[in-house]
């Protein structure tokens, strides 16, 4: 809803005020005449009516050209000042013309801050206050007898110019009031769409906690889920391993050597069983518990990734070349656990001695490459991709190890690709068997 | 005497089979009811004061370790208590102690291992050796 903006116009103000002047003049023009008629007062007939018309003509037509622009408004008020001046001059006293000079001089000075209606209204004002000196000098005259010609017409200035004046202060005033009620309005509009847009953000905002809560209460809901099937799943694979070794302690040397081998692979089964548990609880832990954002220094990562290695390196005789690493966005525990793994797992497989891991990082394309390499027995042809599923291990045959039998249990490099894609990242490895792996890990670019 | 209390069956008889041949008495339980039914028996019957330690699941069926403890608070002042269970993780070992329990121990898989934890506790409690 729009207000229609009020704005005082020379225009709007001259064109009020031209019908009551009109008006007026020829008012006090016919008293004048109609006084002089009876007898009561000489007033020269002539020239009133002269003044009159003339008056008229100029603001009649004046009023026709202000509709064209504020300055031939001005101009036309001018040229009446003059002519009034001029009038009067004819008329006899040349300070009654002045007036309109005084007021127009005034409507042309351009730094007064009431602005021009205001300005109007203090120059009408003034040219009614000079003229009603005028008057009182012509009043006194008159008292001491010798009134001078032209007594009334500084009655008609007066009146006139507080008529005009009058015109312009209530034109002011509506100015205003209608500023007043739009600002007003505005204010309200203003108020009521604060409100507005505050309550909509609150509201948001209770639904982002709502469903943040429901979140965290499903995540909480699941890791109690995991928790409670892998402790079920826990306790009959440790009464099959208690059993077993129960048979074994009371019968073992009893046993055909066929059901003492049987009964030895039901125990490692069960006990298989439970370190996959184990170890599947112990990484669903890392992967699953949220760490807010920071900036990682992967140096600092690999440190803490090593502390742990320690006494594995001292007895392997190993040492780790760890070169300059940069600083990505991530969650600082979760990536040690990455390092961690990448790192034990090269520790547990390069030779003891000669065996040599490495830690170095580049960047490619704005990405971080960071590459864990160890001289280690590698991977065979077609396992690069599969090792990172979970529950699969690989077969790493010679170096001592019986075949069929397997380290681990296929959970940690699953968990190393899971929190890395968390991280929008990737992990691959590059390897071949005999000449050992290098582990990729690249971090998306900062910002991406 | 021994009140060994969980309601895997399995792990009960494997662990009195260990108690009887170090000969241990043993007084079995399978819910929280029934282990405060023995310890309330305990303690009216001959044989009072002559509990020497409790071996506890953590989670029995009716109830929880810590609410048997709170329960029968009267009847094991300053017998040890053991507690076990699947899932280390999970316990808020602090609130466990605080109920009166004097050792948490995840439960072993290895024969071996379960004998000497069962054992060297009875043994501390008794101040004797029990193992044969």
């Amino acid at each position: 809803m729009q207000r229609p903006a009020g704005q005082l116009d020379h225009r709007d103000t001259f064109r009020h005020s031209v019908p009551i002047r009109v008006t007026a003049y020829w008012i006090l023009a016919g008293g004048a005449v109609l006084l002089a008629w009876l007898g009561l007062y000489p007033f020269p007939t002539v020239p009133i009516l002269l003044l009159t018309f003339g008056l008229t003509a100029t603001l009649v037509a004046s009023h026709a050209a202000a509709s064209a622009s504020p300055r031939v408004a001005l101009g036309y008020l001018t040229v009446e000042g003059i002519v009034q001046t001029a009038i009067f001059h004819f008329c006899g006293d040349l300070r009654l013309g002045i007036a309109p000079i005084v007021y127009t001089f005034e409507l042309l000075n351009p730094g007064v801050r009431l602005g021009r209606a205001g300005h109007f209204a203090v120059a009408n004002g003034f040219a009614a206050l000079f003229a009603s000196l005028v008057l009182a000098e012509h009043t006194s005259a008159l008292a001491l007898g010798s009134p001078g010609p032209w007594p009334m017409a500084s009655v008609l200035i007066v009146v006139l110019e507080l008529n005009v004046a009058a015109v312009f202060v209530s034109e002011t005033r509506r100015v205003l009031e209608d500023r007043a009620v739009e600002l007003a309005f505005a204010r309200d509009e203003l108020r009521a769409q604060s409100a507005e847009l505050e309550r909509r953000v609150s509201r948001r905002t209770a639904e982002l906690e709502a469903s943040y809560r429901a979140l965290q209460a499903q995540a909480n809901e699941h890791r109690t889920f995991v928790y409670s099937v892998t402790h079920d799943l826990k306790a009959p694979l440790n009464a099959i391993l208690l059993r077993a070794a129960r048979i074994d302690e009371r019968e073992g040397t009893d046993l055909a050597r066929e059901s003492r081998t049987d009964l030895t692979r039901i125990a490692a089964l069960a006990e298989r069983g439970e370190s996959m548990l184990r170890d599947l609880m112990a990484h669903f832990e890392v992967s699953e518990s949220p760490e807010p954002l920071s900036d990682v220094d992967l140096g600092v990562t690999v440190r803490q990734a090593l502390e742990p290695l320690d006494s594995d390196l001292a007895r392997k005789g190993l040492h780790v070349d760890v070169g300059l690493l940069p600083t990505v966005r991530g969650q600082p525990k979760k990536l040690v656990h990455v390092f961690a793994n990448l790192l034990s797992n090269a520790v547990r497989l390069v030779p003891s001695p000669g065996g040599h891991i490495a830690i170095d990082s580049r960047t490619e394309n704005g990405d971080v490459l960071v590459c864990v390499a160890d001289n280690g027995p590698g991977i065979p042809e077609g396992y690069e991709r599969t090792i990172f599923n979970l529950f699969t291990r690989i077969p790493r045959p010679g170096e001592g190890q019986p075949p069929g039998s397997m380290e681990g249990t296929g959970v940690g490099l699953a968990i190393v690709r899971r929190i890395v894609e968390q991280h929008n990242g990737e992990v691959w490895v590059e390897s071949q068997p005999g000449r050992g792996s290098r582990f990729y890990v690249r971090f998306p670019q900062r910002g991406a | 005497m021994v009140l060994i209390v969980d309601d895997d069956a399995d792990f009960l008889d494997v662990a009195c089979a260990i108690f009887a041949e170090a000969s241990v008495p043993v007084l079995r339980a399978t819910t929280g009811a029934e282990a405060l039914g023995c310890l309330e028996q305990l303690a009216a019957g001959p044989e009072a004061g002559s509990l020497a330690c409790v071996v506890l699941d953590l989670r029995l069926p009716d109830m929880t370790a810590v609410e048997v403890l709170r329960r029968a608070a009267a009847r094991v002042k300053g017998v040890p208590v053991m507690v076990l269970t699947q899932a280390l993780w999970r316990v808020d070992a602090a609130m466990v102690r605080e109920a009166g329990a004097h050792a948490i121990h995840e439960k072993p898989g290895k024969l071996s291992v379960l004998r000497a934890l069962l054992l060297e506790f009875v043994d501390a409690a008794t101040g004797t050796s029990s193992r044969t």
